[in-house]
């Protein structure tokens, strides 16, 4: 056969190759993978367990809800920082950049190890830990004489109804998400200490956004006019009433708000393909 | 067929290759040599998509390899000077990584394994460098990709698995695969290469088939003062002293790498007169 005959027509995507990769993915690594799934159950069970043996009393749906946020957005912005690591050694880079598969097939490699199964096992993983401490909580109060209404509910996360911060529209779920994928991003541009470097960015980024929304849009108006997230500003008269208020069209509002949530991770993803793509290995 | 034309690379400010011009056809293995720094590995790396030209033109059939489109990637491997493996076995090692190279012979795979006394069952964590890179080149044998690049691929080698590198890398060649093996270890390329390639200062200051060089090139040893004056290159030895000379013989010799590089680095403009005339 020639070595021209055998070009494939699809250079882009295709989900034979995607789950060849795939397959070599799991291959290579699910020892790390599986032993890390273990180290994050150990460290829930340890929180869980300290939490209901000394203070038992406070262990409630917000300790379920805190435990289960804190922990995915500590283990997977480490987990996610780490997804591009090979990139940042020159001989593991050499290998990855030039296995025959396209940059959107080693993307969505990535994403569905980094972002979709962690997301799934971590969900897994975490229920696995708490409905057992949730039942041996109940028993502890049980058997202190507690009445059955105190008792504890497994949480929902994916409704949030009874946290601390009841929150049906999954805010912080697609703030992970976005800031989750800002880390992937911070492995694939800083090859040293990028899970220090990339923090630091986030920091400058939300200061600089902070910076934009104070004091560059507030330039722009009037004094004493007082804006409220991006959407509307407003004047008081001296008496604390509404003077005047500049709001933006309902349309305008809903496709900003839609986009500030949901669609931070698939603009990062894109610069993540980008990045991969004119990704060099030199020294 | 690869096409390189006035191809330019620099890192930051410091020049490495600075226009250079090269064909390499398919069928033929060869040797590319130079010292340290010349800028060997940066052209392998330009031939594999992992640096981009930031001048001139590089072309391997359809493709261009900074695109790194997995058409061309099925058809390259590249095995580098270092290296990583992952902690698994041999056999499932390739068996994930084979169905991406679509010419891949697991059969060679097995004979190139065994000739190398490297059983698949092992964990390629658990081989020593020797035995990791003697692993690594089965397999970028046997995936028969139509550009093969080795970068100093003997080094870590015993003396009994250099000679069998030679042995395999000889018997694995095919019409439609072009090798080129990037190497400081002249003496291991002796009776394998078909031509040499010589970098230097960013450009290609030799570039022969060892044919031609076995008829306009002669290596041997004189003890006479008047043919070490007249020769491209010598260098006193214990039996007299080693010459490269043109070829009046009428016949053929065998090339001895090692003088021939050194002839090419040191005096270079007298032996490329040898093959004008």
């Amino acid at each position: 056969m020639n070595t021209f005959d055998i070009q494939q027509k699809n250079d882009s995507f295709t989900f034979r190759r995607w789950w060849l990769l795939v397959s070599l993915h799991w291959a290579e690594n699910k020892r790390r993978y599986l032993l890390s799934l273990l180290a994050i159950a150990g460290l829930l069970a340890a929180i869980f367990t300290f939490e209901i043996a000394f203070i038992p009393i406070d262990f409630d749906f917000g300790s379920q809800f805190f435990i289960y946020y804190i922990g995915m957005f500590i283990a997977g912005c480490l987990y996610g920082n780490t997804v591009f690591s090979a990139l940042g050694h020159r001989r593991k880079a050499i290998q990855y950049l030039t296995f025959p598969a396209s940059s959107l097939e080693k993307l969505f490699c990535a994403l569905f190890f980094g972002v979709i199964l962690f997301f799934i096992t971590y969900v897994l993983v975490f229920y696995i830990v708490d409905i057992p401490i949730v039942a041996l909580n109940n028993m502890l109060l049980r058997r202190h004489g507690a009445r059955p209404d105190t008792y504890v509910k497994v949480i929902n996360v994916f409704s949030n109804l009874g946290g601390p911060i009841p929150n049906n529209d999954l805010r912080f779920l697609t703030m992970f998400f976005a800031i989750q994928s800002a880390y992937i991003l911070g492995g694939l541009y800083f090859p040293r200490y990028s899970f220090i470097t990339t923090s630091i960015f986030l920091v400058f980024f939300l200061f600089l956004l902070w910076l934009f929304i104070a004091r560059i849009t507030s330039a722009f108006l009037p004094y004493a006019w007082i804006g409220n997230e991006f959407f509307y500003w407003h004047s008081y008269t001296p008496t604390g009433n509404w003077r005047q208020a500049v709001v933006l069209p309902s349309v305008l509002e809903s496709v900003i708000r839609f986009l500030l949530f949901y669609s931070w991770p698939f603009w990062l993803w894109l610069v993540i393909y980008h990045r991969l793509k004119e990704k060099e290995v030199r020294g | 067929m690869i096409n390189i034309k006035n191809l330019h690379f620099s890192y930051r400010h410091k020049p490495v290759l600075a226009g250079l011009s090269l064909g390499l056809k398919p069928g033929y293995i060869y040797g590319l040599l130079g010292k340290n720094g010349a800028g060997k590995s940066t052209l392998l790396k330009i031939l594999s998509g992992l640096l981009f030209p930031q001048k001139g033109e590089l072309s391997y059939g359809p493709w261009r390899p900074g695109q790194r489109k997995p058409s061309f990637l099925q058809q390259l491997y590249l095995l580098p000077e270092e290296f990583h493996v992952p902690p698994i076995r041999i056999g499932e090692w390739a068996k994930h990584q084979s169905p991406f190279y679509p010419r891949w012979s697991q059969q060679q795979f097995i004979r190139t394994l065994t000739e190398f006394d490297i059983p698949p069952d092992i964990r390629l964590t658990e081989l020593s460098y020797g035995q990791q890179k003697k692993a690594l080149i089965s397999f970028a044998l046997s995936t028969n990709t139509g550009l093969l690049l080795m970068d100093e691929p003997t080094n870590g080698l015993d003396i009994p698995s250099k000679s069998q590198f030679r042995k395999v890398i000889a018997g694995a060649l095919d019409q439609g695969s072009t090798i080129l093996i990037s190497t400081h270890q002249v003496k291991d390329l002796e009776n394998l290469i078909d031509r040499i390639l010589v970098l230097d200062e960013g450009r290609i200051l030799f570039d022969q088939p060892l044919t031609t060089v076995s008829q306009k090139l002669r290596f041997h040893q004189s003890f006479d003062p008047a043919e070490l004056a007249s020769a491209i290159y010598g260098e006193p030895s214990l039996r007299g002293n080693v010459l490269v000379t043109p070829n009046d013989t009428g016949e053929d010799g065998q090339p001895d790498l090692e003088m021939l590089y050194k002839a090419i680095i040191h005096q270079p403009e007298r032996l490329n007169a040898a093959f004008t005339n």
